[in-house]
């Protein structure tokens, strides 16, 4: 067995369970084609004609790469992967990913909720600098994740006049009040 | 509206080229930064522009980023963006040699070149391809859209255009989210209130190019590297001599593969550097000017090769000019056969501004190749970061909408899956553009020619067209199926 032999195993059985999720969206589509209203007579011109074709060919499609993934083995690397501490080792190799995902979701749906923009983005340049910048002094970290958030409002908000997400925004107030 | 291409050399106008070229420099020649990503995060940024300074802005960044890759990929071994992966194979043997600053300047030289040869192809074939464009009934607009769709996955999939297809396919099933347009019933909208309107592209755009970058590039440890030293920029005179038959050749290349929908520039560079090590017998990767000429040339000639379906037909040409479409789109600007008549002067406008582009593009990297050189060392600890707010706002810009942030957000995550797992960007997102133009024309054609189904099908366009979504899809499957027997060859 060579030494590419468990990667390619493993690119099988991530790629079974992609085929799947995706037949399985196809089929979602493909259904709610066919109970989709039909004003006027026939297919001809109902509005889950074309939806209803690209899901069913959508469907054809993923299963054929389902069913070459499982012919080189999909399935087995799969029952492998659960089996050998697969997961403790997609921790181990993709920590920095999920914690980016959970950072900026964190960021999206939490923090701008409830804080104006730019305090949201410093908070999380503090947190991703001492993360993905782990060689750099405490005070350029600080300095870095003040600045750049700041330097961002003022030329979107104040310069161009694109309104920023966010519980309020400190530059457009600052804005506000320096021109009354 | 009206578009007047004396404005390009206002003070704005210029003053838009000059910032937009230098800006797709910087950002070009920085890894992880793709032009794409560029394009994606400033559509947001050109919200509250006017539409000339728009088109400007965008097409100046376009041809500054695309050159820009060239920079880091020389002097870094790094490709700035993909389409300098070539540069990168024939130019960093170049830099180790201490010629690093001359290709340099040989790849800022011919990418220009590149840029007036697709500026060429586009005056001379626009009107051309409008004349033919006008001729279409609905039925040819539906396959062309398809068409478009089944070419771009069948390139960009690779050794599975199955997969590019699937790609092509849910983007145009994401595009039929919402109202439909000709009897006004929801389609997949579970009464979600924000998906009556659809599932607006832009944030889609953003996410893909924007946000999936992002996580990708933070998920490698990347060490900062020291750049080599420059020297000497300027081109001897003696290179156009030396390298005109494969500047000539790659110009080609990188134009007609543009115009091409979904087949950018990472394809025009890739396919004219391989031409090019064919047609001279050598190896470019061993160290060669003429490979940074091929590869360079075809991948800014693929700008104008891109913009000329994009303008006619508005079906985008690659994933940047699909932004330009994002981009006048928020300024009511639709793109295609009518574009003469329902914006006057736009493609006169759109030539003068690459004339313009092309030329600031020139200029401003003489003086930005050695400061660029510092910032190709700035952390991707600062720099993805920044990335990501900057799509937060480009996708929230255009209608206030949190829900943008949202679909941009799964875009970018679900993208990041599909992408490590084989699956291309590009059809999705042509998909995504095109759908409701594929739906609308489908049941118009239906509906006109009730009864006549068979003339339909027997027009000659629509007979050429029909063949050339067939003979793609086999061309695909037959590709397809020799990689599915290698696979288990290899298995067994």
């Amino acid at each position: 067995m060579s030494s590419e032999e468990p990667d390619r195993k493993r690119g099988d059985g991530a790629e079974l369970l992609m085929s799947s999720a995706l037949f399985l969206v196809s089929g979602f589509f493909l259904y709610y084609s066919v109970l989709m209203e039909r004003p006027g007579e026939g297919w001809g011109t109902a509005p889950g004609l074309l939806p209803g074709i690209l899901s069913a060919s959508l469907c054809l499609m993923c299963g054929s790469v389902m069913l070459s993934s499982i012919r080189r083995g999909g399935l087995s690397a799969l029952a492998g992967w659960r089996g050998g501490g697969g997961l403790k080792d997609f921790l181990r190799h993709s920590w920095r990913l999920l914690v980016a995902m959970l950072a900026v979701a964190v960021l999206y749906f939490g923090l701008l909720r409830v804080v104006p923009f730019e305090v949201a983005a410093i908070l999380f340049l503090l947190f991703m600098t001492r993360v993905y910048w782990p060689d750099a002094s405490h005070s350029k970290r600080i300095a870095v994740s003040v600045i750049v958030p700041l330097v961002i409002a003022l030329i979107f908000q104040a310069g161009f006049g694109v309104p920023l997400p966010g519980e309020g925004n400190i530059i457009e107030w600052l804005v506000y009040e320096l021109r009354r | 509206m009206e578009f007047n291409w004396i404005f390009v050399f206002s003070f704005w106008g210029l003053t838009t080229a000059l910032v937009g070229a230098m800006l797709g420099i910087v950002w070009g020649a920085m890894p992880g930064l793709s032009v794409n990503m560029a394009m994606a995060l400033l559509v947001g940024f050109t919200f509250n522009m006017s539409p000339e300074i728009a088109i400007i802005f965008l097409i100046a960044v376009w041809a500054g980023a695309e050159f820009g890759g060239a920079i880091s990929a020389i002097l870094l071994n790094i490709p700035g963006t993909p389409a300098a992966v070539p540069t990168q194979m024939a130019g960093y043997p170049l830099a180790q040699r201490g010629e690093g600053g001359l290709a340099i300047g040989t790849a800022l030289t011919f990418s220009m070149l590149g840029n007036w040869a697709g500026l060429i192809a586009l005056i001379v074939f626009v009107p051309v391809m409008l004349a033919i464009a006008l001729n279409f009934t609905s039925w040819e607009m539906f396959l062309l859209v398809m068409l478009g769709v089944a070419i771009s996955g069948t390139l960009t999939g690779k050794e599975r255009p199955m997969k590019g297809w699937i790609m092509g396919w849910l983007g145009l099933l994401i595009a039929m989210v919402g109202k439909d347009l000709i009897h006004g019933v929801d389609r997949f909208t579970f009464d979600i209130r924000e998906l009556n309107a659809g599932i607006r592209y832009l944030p889609v755009l953003i996410g893909l190019f924007g946000l999936s970058e992002a996580l990708n590039v933070l998920n490698k440890r990347q060490k900062t590297a020291i750049p080599t030293e420059v020297g000497r920029v300027l081109p001897p005179l003696s290179f156009f001599g030396k390298y005109w038959k494969s500047a000539l050749r790659s110009s080609v290349i990188g134009t007609v593969i543009g115009a091409i929908p979904g087949a950018g520039a990472n394809i025009a560079s890739y396919v004219a550097y391989t031409v090019g090590e064919q047609v001279t017998k050598r190896k470019f990767s061993d160290g060669d000017h003429e490979g940074v000429v091929c590869a360079e040339v075809a991948n800014n000639a693929n700008i104008g090769g891109g913009l000329l379906p994009t303008t006619t037909l508005g079906i985008p040409g690659n994933s940047s000019a699909a932004l330009i479409i994002a981009s006048l789109s928020l300024h009511g600007i639709i793109l295609g056969p009518n574009i003469e008549n329902d914006q006057p002067g736009f493609m006169l406008f759109l030539y003068v501004t690459l004339f313009v582009a092309n030329v600031f593009m020139y200029i401003s990297a003489f003086a930005l190749i050695r400061p660029s050189i510092y910032l190709l060392s700035m952390p991707t600890g600062i720099v993805m970061p920044t990335v990501i707010l900057l799509c937060m706002i480009g996708s929230f810009a255009a209608n206030y909408s949190s829900f943008d942030v949202l679909v941009m957000y799964l875009a970018g995550v679900i993208g990041y899956v599909l992408q490590r797992n084989g699956y291309p960007f590009a059809p999705l997102v042509l998909g995504a553009i095109l759908g409701a133009m594929a739906d609308e024309n489908l049941r118009r054609a239906i509906l006109v020619n009730e009864g006549q189904y068979l003339e339909m099908f027997m027009r000659p366009i629509g007979v050429v067209l029909l063949l050339a979504v067939a003979w793609s899809f086999y061309y695909g499957v037959r590709r397809s199926r020799r990689e599915s027997k290698r696979l288990t060859a290899e298995g067994q």
